[in-house]
């Protein structure tokens, strides 16, 4: 025993491992296109999705994800949604407590952009569309990218919430090889590791970045 | 004299820490300690009214954080001289952006 049986346990952490790796990266996707979305929503001023947009942001950001979590994952059972496992909620959750975090740093990338160019966009004629997909988002880019990748840690590592619907990401196969060969702390410190191993790089890529962007 | 100075500096993400942190609190029903969300999830495996409960909790983390900002602010204004925002209705939520600037709105 001892050390051995964490050994012999690799495989379950392996799939643990493929299991958080696989929702990041499905809620790093789903969260950044919903972040975009509603600060591009946010920053056009558009009449009438200014108020439920503010009410999303306020909920999402004002209440915990393993609040949101349980909410959408029993919820959807309540409501008779079969097709809602604990992935899907997982993802679901994720995607909409991320995206309002995400969509803070974008709006505040947007408007980091002086207002002149999107005025002299506009007296070239370019359309709504245009300047943003055009002339405002690629400036905000830079900008962006080191707060944007520090959020993707975060993302990561909210990810173990998704052990407490079930969902089999590295926390809930650690648990489980505690069911059944004990060692808590041990096999907790190689989960930790794990988290460590996949998040320490992202850390060093965003620092960099940084530097990228001070320099520019 | 660099103490003041630097407390209008972190005040603002300070108060969001501290937000997140009774956010964060929710964790701790997952090692069984009987907070909002521990005392939910009972309910809830109880009686079902899973709709009911979780809306409840919900509100209930959104009534704190709203609170504990709206007090933060309200601390703000006596606080700072000059104030650290431009005079105008109490904003519900003490917000920094990402980058590092004040956020205008709120």
């Amino acid at each position: 025993m001892g050390w051995q049986g964490i050994l012999n346990s690799s495989g379950i952490l392996f799939a643990g491992f493929v299991g958080t790796v696989v929702l990041s990266i499905a809620a790093i996707v789903t969260g950044t296109i919903l972040g975009l979305l509603v600060a591009v929503l946010r920053t056009a001023h558009i009449r009438g999705l200014g108020v439920p947009l503010r009410i999303y942001l306020e909920v999402f950001r004002g209440s915990p994800l393993l609040v949101q979590m349980l909410f959408i994952y029993f919820g959807a059972a309540y409501l008779g949604l079969r097709f809602v496992e604990t992935f899907t909620a997982a993802l679901i959750a994720l995607t909409l407590y991320e995206g309002a975090l995400i969509s803070e740093i974008f709006r505040a990338g947007i408007e980091a952009v002086p207002k002149g160019q999107r005025e002299a966009s506009r007296s070239l004629g370019l359309s709504r569309v245009q300047i943003e997909r055009y002339v405002i988002l690629p400036q905000t880019a830079t900008i962006v990218l080191p707060p944007l990748v520090g959020q993707y840690i975060g993302l990561v590592k909210d990810t173990a919430l998704a052990a407490a619907i079930g969902y089999f990401e590295l926390v809930r196969e650690g648990q489980a090889i505690i069911d059944r060969i004990g060692m808590p702390i041990e096999v907790f410190a190689v989960v930790s590791v794990i988290y460590f191993v996949i998040c320490y790089p992202m850390s060093l890529f965003a620092r960099r970045l940084e530097l990228r962007t001070l320099h520019a | 004299m660099v103490f003041p100075q630097a407390l209008r500096t972190v005040y603002p993400p300070v108060i969001n820490k501290f937000i997140q942190l009774i956010l964060g609190s929710s964790l701790v029903s997952q090692i069984a300690l009987k907070e909002i969300t521990n005392v939910s999830q009972t309910i809830n495996s109880q009686t079902l009214l899973t709709m009911h409960v979780f809306t409840i909790a919900l509100v209930l983390y959104l009534v704190l954080s709203n609170v504990t900002a709206l007090l933060a602010d309200v601390v703000a204004r006596r606080a700072f001289k000059p104030p650290l925002y431009p005079p105008g209705r109490l904003r519900r939520v003490v917000l920094v952006d990402p980058i590092g600037q004040m956020v205008k709105g709120g």
